[in-house]
């Protein structure tokens, strides 16, 4: 089969020395990152994309990818632990894993979080290997009204879902998108809102805005509340085996959360955290003891953990075979890789197969390593969490700060950078999320570039959009999933507050 | 929030206007012949539609909500904005181990409120493990500033 040898191909290259190494750091990267709250892997990533300049493509992408699914792993430790989620994705194991550990039962409930993740991790990998090469096939064909129309769709994908304000929202995705233009013009070489800098004239990158958006705004919210004191920490747990029992009740949550997690992430939009919340509530739904769940049901850890690992294994799927990223992680992989000069596509798996299969099969060992490292690390990860803020934002800034300089030795970077730091930190305040924008900034060179070449194409007319069936399907999709919050904010009814 | 949302959503309404006019004056082109101002002009647009639609939301709403300055450490905010810009500022004349190590100090002493032998050792520990990380491993080239 195709599939088999695809991924012996991928093993020779995942199971080198050096690839294994990188992967290896960057689960133990994200497990850390997924531990500690405020950090998450978004920032985490764009901290280390400088640092990934130097190695070659595929060890920099394995990486980094092992960096955003081992923050899943990370963040369900101190869930259960101590109910304090290191990441939005463990959010939901908090209600069910926390009550466990109360009664006695955190190490069964980290058991089964870490091997359904293990599993669910591996049938997604799977799953990517198979889907991956149909998909690409299928994108051979998309030209530039299909690439404006799936970004459209994209866009209205995350402004339906997200977590603030919808409108809120969609102003983020128009200022990403002008934020993307500022630079020269890739047509006509007029220069765009650079007003003469030479640091402007070659766009807003990537790396200062994420930096500042995320990790210099991070550190001023946390900093700002007063001194905190090292959590205490009491957590306590004997073995780390689940029963029979609990395999009996967290097998199908696992195998329903995998599948519902790996459709969700291939969902522009879609990831880790609608994942889990999703397999919580569908685990919920269809038990019979639904009163359980919330005190302690083994299902409430079991099927969200494994639904958001599969979620973080199939968001490569899209943007491997697309070029379009599913969540804010997987634009900045895309930066990354563009960094690198490889442009994801559907000829990614026939120029740089190696690249392809081998960050693909990298998931499954970095599955594996996770496995094996975060059962017996337990005890340390929950240590590092009692380090006062105070000691860690002043590492935070420095790696922000060596990371922006690192790009071009130019020191306006820095300033763009906290200038992004003040924007970040206001946008909080004032519940404007950061992520649309992120998204936007990273995809609208692709949807301008798109949308230039199908208007030429078509002399200026928009029936192109609505010709092409590909095209149409996704634009009037977009199209509804936008209008449809929208519709309320003008009928003669009290708004609810999620607008 | 009613009067911080208000001045932002001004604000937004002020950078769309001031985006459309820019980007009309770049150009848009005409659809068969898209110019370099047509996306941001649209941006721009929308921007502007969207931030006037959560303004005239604002007036509607009785409340006006907490403030959301309330209990923020501005001097610790303001602090690291300086610093960051110091550190910028002073990168290239004084050298990234010397700027690196003040920097941290202060950072670690004045809002860490660490002790000043730990924020000594920290910032001495932290200038050289980042210059054996990022100079030697990395390859990244850091100025020398007063070091030559």
């Amino acid at each position: 089969m195709d599939v088999l040898q695809n991924l012996e191909y991928g093993f020779s290259v995942a199971l080198t020395g050096a690839n294994l190494t990188y992967c290896f750091l960057g689960v133990l990267i994200g497990t850390l990152v997924g531990v500690l709250p405020g950090l998450g892997p978004a920032a985490t990533i764009s901290l280390l994309l400088p640092g990934t300049f130097h190695l070659n493509s595929t060890s920099a992408i394995i990486m980094l990818a092992g960096v955003y699914y081992g923050a899943m792993y990370g963040g369900s430790t101190t869930s259960i632990l101590v109910s304090i989620p290191g990441e939005a994705a463990s959010v939901v194991t908090c209600l069910d894993g926390y009550r466990m550990a109360q009664q006695g039962r955190g190490g069964p409930a980290l058991g089964i979080a870490a091997f359904g993740s293990f599993i669910a991790g591996t049938i997604a990998v799977l799953g990517l290997a198979i889907a991956a090469p149909p998909l690409a096939k299928f994108a051979v064909g998309f030209g530039p009204p299909e690439y404006f129309s799936l970004i459209f769709l994209a866009f209205s994908l995350v402004t339906y879902l997200a977590s603030g304000s919808i409108l809120k929202a969609i102003m983020m995705i128009a200022l990403g998108v002008f934020l993307g233009s500022v630079g020269t013009d890739f047509i006509t070489g007029d220069p765009r809102f650079s007003y003469g800098s030479l640091t402007l004239s070659d766009g807003i990158g990537l790396v200062p805005v994420v930096m500042g958006l995320f990790g210099i705004a991070e550190v001023l919210e946390n900093i700002e509340k007063e001194d905190e004191k090292g959590r205490l920490l009491q957590a306590k747990f004997k073995s780390l085996f689940p029963t029979l029992q609990d395999w009996k009740e967290s097998l199908g949550p696992i195998f329903r959360g995998t599948i519902l997690g790996f459709f969700l992430g291939l969902l522009p939009g879609g990831g880790s955290i609608i994942a889990s919340f999703a397999s919580y509530a569908v685990e919920k739904r269809i038990s019979r003891q639904p009163e359980r769940f919330g005190k302690g049901a083994i299902q409430g850890v079991a099927g969200p953990e494994s639904a958001n690992n599969s979620a973080a294994t199939s968001n490569f799927v899209p943007l491997m075979t697309l070029g379009i990223p599913a969540n804010v992680v997987m634009a900045l992989v895309l930066g990354a890789l563009m960094i690198h000069g490889v442009r994801p596509g559907p000829f990614l798996m026939k120029e740089n197969p190696g690249l392809f299969w081998g960050v693909v099969t990298s998931m499954y060992v970095g599955n594996v390593m996770l496995l094996l490292l975060n059962l017996p690390l337990i005890g340390l990860w929950v240590r590092i969490l009692a380090i006062p803020y105070r000691v860690l934002f002043p590492l935070i800034l420095l790696f922000c700060i060596i990371g922006v300089y690192s790009l071009d030795s130019n020191i306006w970077e820095i300033i763009l950078m906290t200038s992004f730091g003040i924007m970040g930190y206001l946008l909080r305040k004032l519940q404007y999320e950061a992520a649309p924008l992120i998204f936007a900034l990273v995809l609208s060179p692709i949807l301008e570039n798109s949308l230039r070449q199908a208007l030429l194409m078509s002399e200026g007319s928009f029936e192109i959009f609505f010709i092409r069936p590909i095209s149409a399907i996704l634009l009037i999709s977009g199209i509804l999933l936008f209008i449809m919050p929208i519709l309320p904010l003008f009928k003669r009814k009290k708004l609810n507050d999620g607008f | 929030m009613g009067t911080h949302e208000r001045v932002s959503t001004l604000f937004f309404l002020g950078l769309a206007v001031a985006i459309c006019v820019e980007s009309y004056r770049l150009g848009p082109g005409s659809f068969s012949q898209p110019g370099p101002g047509l996306v941001p002009l649209g941006s721009g647009l929308i921007l502007g539609i969207f931030a006037f639609i959560v303004l005239v939301r604002t007036f509607r709403r009785k409340e006006e909500g907490e403030n959301l300055w309330r209990g923020a450490a501005w001097s610790k905010i303001i602090y690291i904005l300086a610093s960051l810009a110091a550190y910028a500022g002073f990168l290239n004349s004084l050298g990234f181990p010397l700027i690196n190590f003040l920097w941290m100090g202060l950072a670690c002493w004045k809002i860490g409120k660490m002790g000043w032998k730990a924020a000594l050792l920290t910032s001495l520990a932290s200038t050289f493990f980042a210059y054996l990380l990022f100079e030697h491993y990395l390859s990244i080239r850091f100025p020398r500033g007063v070091w030559g």
